[in-house]
């Protein structure tokens, strides 16, 4: 990016109000995390059958309702 | 399969059962999530999820005292295509908007919440009880059989 878009940009940052410019913080760590991201050393087939034995008579559905229910103490 | 050709490019946020069902090899919905997670494999789209999925992953092993299993469930979930998100401050700004439109329970909210954050087109799930919402659309695992 040219150097005065940068500055316009930060100059306009600035305009914005305090809990606005965490939130792009928050935002553009984000992005920079993804982008950034080490080569993926896992696949995420790795899962199926994984430990199914532990599941085994867990009803799925009603196991995630619980859960989160349980956000209500 | 031609529910997955509509996702091609675009960015799907996942909920917990889908992967539940594929560690578990569920019978009714294997053929749809195996489908689905191959296709994310190839990079035909993109997956995310909150740390709402890792947790409500991890509990049952480690009820089950599991810690070896939970691990890999973890280094698999955060070390494959998968973007796990964290629950930010601008995710719980969010999930607050859409509980108190939809009041919808808080962990869907921040499932939600970080779908739309994150830019996903479809939230895949199997909660047929979830309203629909206008800037992200529902897919229930049900609705695939």
């Amino acid at each position: 990016m040219a150097q005065v878009n940068y500055n316009h940009l930060i100059s306009e940052i600035k305009t914005l109000d305090l809990s606005d410019q965490i939130r792009l913080l928050e935002e553009m760590a984000k992005l920079i995390r993804k982008n950034t991201t080490a080569p993926h050393s896992r696949s995420i087939l790795e899962l199926k059958g994984k430990g199914k034995e532990i599941w085994e008579g867990v009803n799925v559905g009603k196991y995630i309702d619980e859960e989160r229910a349980s956000w209500n103490g | 399969m031609e529910w997955l050709t509509e996702l091609r490019g675009k960015t799907i946020a996942l909920d917990t059962a889908p992967l539940i069902y594929f560690i578990e090899e569920n019978q009714i919905y294997l053929k749809s999530v195996r489908d689905f997670f191959e296709a994310m494999e190839r990079e035909e789209f993109s997956v995310i999820t909150s740390s709402v999925t890792l947790l409500e992953v991890l509990v049952h092993p480690l009820r089950n005292n599991n810690q070896e299993l939970a691990k890999e469930y973890r280094d698999i979930l955060l070390n494959s295509k998968l973007m796990t998100f964290e629950i930010s401050n601008a995710i719980a700004e969010r999930a607050a908007h859409l509980r108190a439109t939809f009041n919808i329970r808080t962990a869907d909210a921040i499932q939600i919440g970080t779908a739309i954050n994150s830019e996903a087109s479809y939230f895949l799930t199997n909660d047929v009880r979830l309203p629909e919402m206008p800037s992200i659309k529902i897919i229930s695992l049900d609705s695939l059989k």
